[in-house]
């Protein structure tokens, strides 16, 4: 930055006799020229204009598109495809994205809402009539009548996993370890039925059945509300205070109770934090234009957060009005697009 | 094509400044008024004065008002070069021969200027070949813009009562990238290379907002893309863009 100029001459100024000097006529030609390369850009249409601006610099205008918007930068043109994919592979990269929120349950109809709300539509026949019971790094789990796979509502990749034990599920938790991309993956369903009581079903990567895990009494665990993997454990939160852990490697689960911030050596701390109402404390539904008569059931997801991750929590929103006009579903999501090689499947 | 004409006013403008002389004129009740010597020379009285050369110490006492001092012609007339003193100049020199007096805090809104400066290199000109007049101009504008907001150290703009939005500044940036494409273009490409982080923000904003909601053939219409792709790389994009912007 810091070059040395030579001192700049001083162009010689024609004696003036009254007409138009010389520095004058300088001016005109160069005014001239500028217009007739600017004549030149609008006669060949502007082509070549913005597509030859430089990758430093597209970089800078797209880093300020949202997923989505970045698609549709990636598919305008060649040179702005390799921009967008250095901005796409940094989206992947972040992992502290606030997430964004998916509705559906109405037909196929669903409506995405980026961060900062603006809402986009689309059409996906896979969601109809199917929950999404857990989510994690732009994946969701999703069950349909006992059939279950994971989906990216982004890129609509979808891998299909074996069935369900259950064809329908009541109160529940879900979560699973990793991509299921990876080779180590594995698959946690608590299920609690008013009826037979709590059950737990794991499926590891490459495997082509669920294996009920055998569990010992409960006492006073209530509503699961959220489910989350870490340290070669499965968590299961209910709504009070209630945490079971399932160690993946001893095959066993046990009950603890929740306390708060106690600073005890002998207590077991958690790196988490729960929001339990966050889509009525995010005032959501104003958010989102939805009625008071909607009721929404919300699958939660695990936001990271320097050094305590964040665990929105399950959520059922009731109607406020004495009757339901419409019963949706919601899941928070962070935005990933993920492309899958096409012999991409659950087996190995 | 109005914009390409405003951008020539804008430079004819910038021209007349450097060219016209400058003399102060101050009211009785001590008021300066810095105008351009032709304007001040409409009053023949000052006229008169300045032809004489004595204005340096000439004192004309006359009971005028500060609201009257533009039009009257009774005033005192102080040298130029004591103005001088107190602001430092650079001349900046456009790509195609325009050379552009600012202020040098002005000026150094531009880290690359800055830079050139502080090295002792700057000397008369800085020539700035990657730029031409008509852009220069708009971002010695800008600049100045800017300097004035970030000298006014009242806060008044972050009262209680207003928010982000109703900044003054905030209005003025947008109408100052109403501008077409072409001069879009090269204003990205001008704060780049002379490094203005505010502008680069600007207009790189700018630009991302013109591709919001848009799909790629609307973006490829706005910005006069080429589609380059083969019909089976085309079923690819259209695949990735299913999700619709309401």
């Amino acid at each position: 930055m810091g070059l040395c100029f030579a001192k700049a001459q001083r162009e010689p100024s024609c004696a003036s006799n009254g007409k138009v000097t010389a520095r004058q006529l300088g001016i005109l030609r160069v005014e001239e020229s500028s217009m007739t390369s600017s004549k030149k850009r609008k006669e060949s249409g502007m082509t070549g204009l913005w597509s030859g601006l430089p990758a430093d610099l597209l970089s800078l205008i797209v880093d300020r598109l949202d997923l989505i918007e970045l698609l549709s930068f990636h598919g305008v043109c060649k040179a702005w495809r390799a921009a967008a994919s250095t901005a796409l592979s940094k989206i992947e990269a972040s992992a502290n994205h606030k997430p964004w929120f998916l509705i559906y349950g109405e037909n196929s109809q669903c409506h995405l809402y980026n961060e900062s709300g603006r809402r986009y539509t689309n059409s996906i026949p896979e969601l109809d009539g199917a929950t999404c019971i857990a989510s994690h790094q732009g994946w969701i789990l999703v069950f349909q009548g006992g059939s279950m796979f994971f989906y990216c509502p982004f890129s609509h990749a979808k891998i299909d996993i074996p069935t369900f034990p259950l064809s329908v599920l009541s109160n529940h938790a879900a979560a699973f370890s990793s991509p299921p991309t990876t080779l180590e993956c594995i698959v946690a369903v608590m299920h609690r039925d008013i009826m037979s009581g709590f059950s737990l079903y794991v499926l590891q990567r490459g495997a082509n059945a669920w294996v009920k895990c055998e569990l010992v009494q409960f006492y006073n665990v209530r509503e699961l509300c959220s489910a989350i993997y870490g340290n070669q454990n499965f968590y299961f939160f209910d709504k009070i205070n209630k945490l079971i852990t399932y160690s993946v490697k001893e095959k066993t689960c046990v009950q603890h109770t929740l306390l708060k911030n106690e600073n005890s050596t002998t207590i077991k701390h958690l790196p988490y934090v729960r929001s339990k109402s966050h889509f009525v404390r995010r005032n959501m539904r104003k958010k989102l234009g939805l009625g008071e008569d909607v009721s929404i059931s919300i699958c939660g997801t695990v936001v990271q957060n320097d050094s305590t991750d964040i665990i929105i929590c399950n959520e059922e929103v009731e109607s406020a009005e004495e009757f339901e006009s419409c019963y949706l579903k919601g899941v928070w999501i962070q935005p990933r697009f993920f492309h899958l090689s096409p012999n991409q499947s659950w087996s190995f | 094509m109005a914009s390409s004409s405003t951008s020539v006013v804008v430079s004819n403008k910038e021209k007349e400044n450097k060219n016209t002389k400058k003399v102060t004129l101050k009211s009785s009740d001590g008021e300066s008024f810095e105008v351009d010597e032709s304007v001040a020379m409409e009053s023949q009285t000052i006229k008169h004065i300045i032809e004489d050369g004595h204005y340096s110490s000439l004192a004309l006492s006359l009971s005028v008002k500060t609201t009257m001092a533009s039009s009257s012609t009774s005033v005192v007339v102080s040298n130029k070069e004591k103005e001088n003193k107190n602001t430092k100049k650079v001349t900046l020199k456009s790509s195609d021969g325009e050379s552009f007096e600012v202020d040098e805090s002005v000026a150094m809104e531009s880290q690359t200027i800055k830079h050139i400066i502080e090295d002792g290199c700057a000397n008369n000109e800085i020539p700035l070949p990657n730029v031409t007049s008509g852009i220069l101009s708009r971002v010695i504008e800008y600049c100045k813009k800017h300097k004035e907001a970030a000298g006014e150290s009242e806060p008044s703009v972050t009262s209680y009562t207003s928010n982000s939005t109703t900044n003054p500044l905030t209005e003025w940036d947008t109408e100052f990238v109403k501008v077409d494409q072409n001069t879009l273009f090269d204003l990205i490409l001008a704060a780049n290379y002379l490094d203005i982080k505010g502008l680069l923000d600007l207009t790189c904003k700018t630009v991302a907002d013109m591709m919001k909601g848009k799909t790629p053939q609307e973006i490829r219409e706005t910005f006069h893309i080429k589609n380059d792709y083969t019909p089976e790389e085309e079923a690819e994009v259209r695949k990735e863009n299913q999700w619709a912007f309401e």
